[in-house]
């Protein structure tokens, strides 16, 4: 069974979306959406996850993420950030929501597959951003 | 060439990416993002990761200059930005309705380079609140330390840049201590 936690009022699709995010991705381990400082908003976990702690570390890593790809001359909207260790993948996504940018944040073990989670989590921003 | 890193903390508003784009050299790499808790401050714009800026000493050598985040959730950059770091600026933003309370938390947190004076506090707003420059003193000795105090207007260079000439005297003044034999 999920655990959730919703911290306030938002939009009824977001919770939908991260719950198909999981459901397509049964390797995923949760999925977190913050907003771009560092709020958590929503999440769905299936283990016990620091979700204030890695709402924080997921803001500054997406602002730290661009500001490298601006030094570099790139633009860095609608960014990515994958950090993999032994244990397992961390993806973080912007989520360009107009007014209040938001960063979701998947979480997986060793065996999930990159391409999979990249896939599923980019359409998971799709579905936040278009419902 | 040697490379100084420095570190400026306090709490949201105190004026760090201001301070930053005051005297670096060229401007600052910024990570802001939209600000949510405007209970906490109404400004549109608060820092995530850190600010950046450089600037340039007589002699090729060089002063890195990091800002840190105000926010507590934020604690792991400071600590992570702590390392290698030979003094940090503290500012505080004195309108605030307890400044030294605000500040208590960065005390502590850089309290390692304060313990070996490689600290200084940069007071904003004075005239915005009713904390004296000498209640910081008196609260600084409190807490067993002996620092300088300034207040500043961090928008105007001179100010800024009169708390580094400060920071970099106290740290070479700890340093010339550390190294004279004792009698």
């Amino acid at each position: 069974m999920l655990d959730d936690t919703q911290l306030e009022p938002l939009p009824a699709h977001f919770g939908g979306a991260l719950d198909r995010l999981l459901a397509t991705v049964p390797a995923l381990t949760g999925a977190v959406l913050s907003r771009s400082d560092g709020f958590e908003v929503l999440s769905r976990t299936r283990a016990e996850v620091p979700v204030s702690r890695l709402s924080a570390l997921s803001s500054s890593m997406v602002a730290l993420s661009q500001a490298a790809l601006r030094e570099v001359g790139m633009h860095g909207g609608g960014g990515s950030v994958l950090v993999e260790g032994q244990d397992g993948k961390l993806l973080l996504l912007e989520v360009p929501l107009r007014g209040q940018p938001m960063v979701l944040a998947a979480i997986g073990g060793p065996d999930l597959i990159t391409g999979t989670l990249l896939w599923a989590a980019r359409d998971c921003v799709r579905q936040l951003i278009q419902p | 060439m040697r490379e100084y890193k420095l570190l400026f903390a306090g709490p949201m508003g105190a004026g760090k990416t201001t301070a930053i784009a005051a005297i670096s050299d060229a401007a600052p790499v910024r990570t802001e993002a939209v600000n949510s808790d405007r209970v906490q401050h109404s400004k549109e714009l608060t820092t995530v990761g850190f600010d950046y800026g450089e600037i340039a000493l007589d002699g090729g050598d060089r002063l890195r200059l990091y800002g840190m985040p105000g926010q507590d959730r934020f604690d792991f950059m400071w600590k992570v930005a702590s390392e290698g770091a030979l003094g940090v600026v503290l500012l505080s933003d004195n309108s605030r309705p307890e400044p030294l309370k605000d500040l208590a938390l960065y005390v502590e947190s850089f309290r390692a380079m304060a313990e070996r004076g490689a600290m200084v506090i940069g007071i904003g707003r004075l005239g915005s609140g009713h904390t004296s420059v000498e209640s910081y003193t008196a609260w600084l000795a409190g807490q067993g330390l002996s620092l300088p105090v300034f207040t500043v207007d961090v928008r105007r260079r001179d100010d800024v840049l009169l708390l580094l000439d400060a920071l970099l005297y106290q740290i070479e003044a700890a340093r010339l201590l550390a190294d004279t034999p004792h009698a």
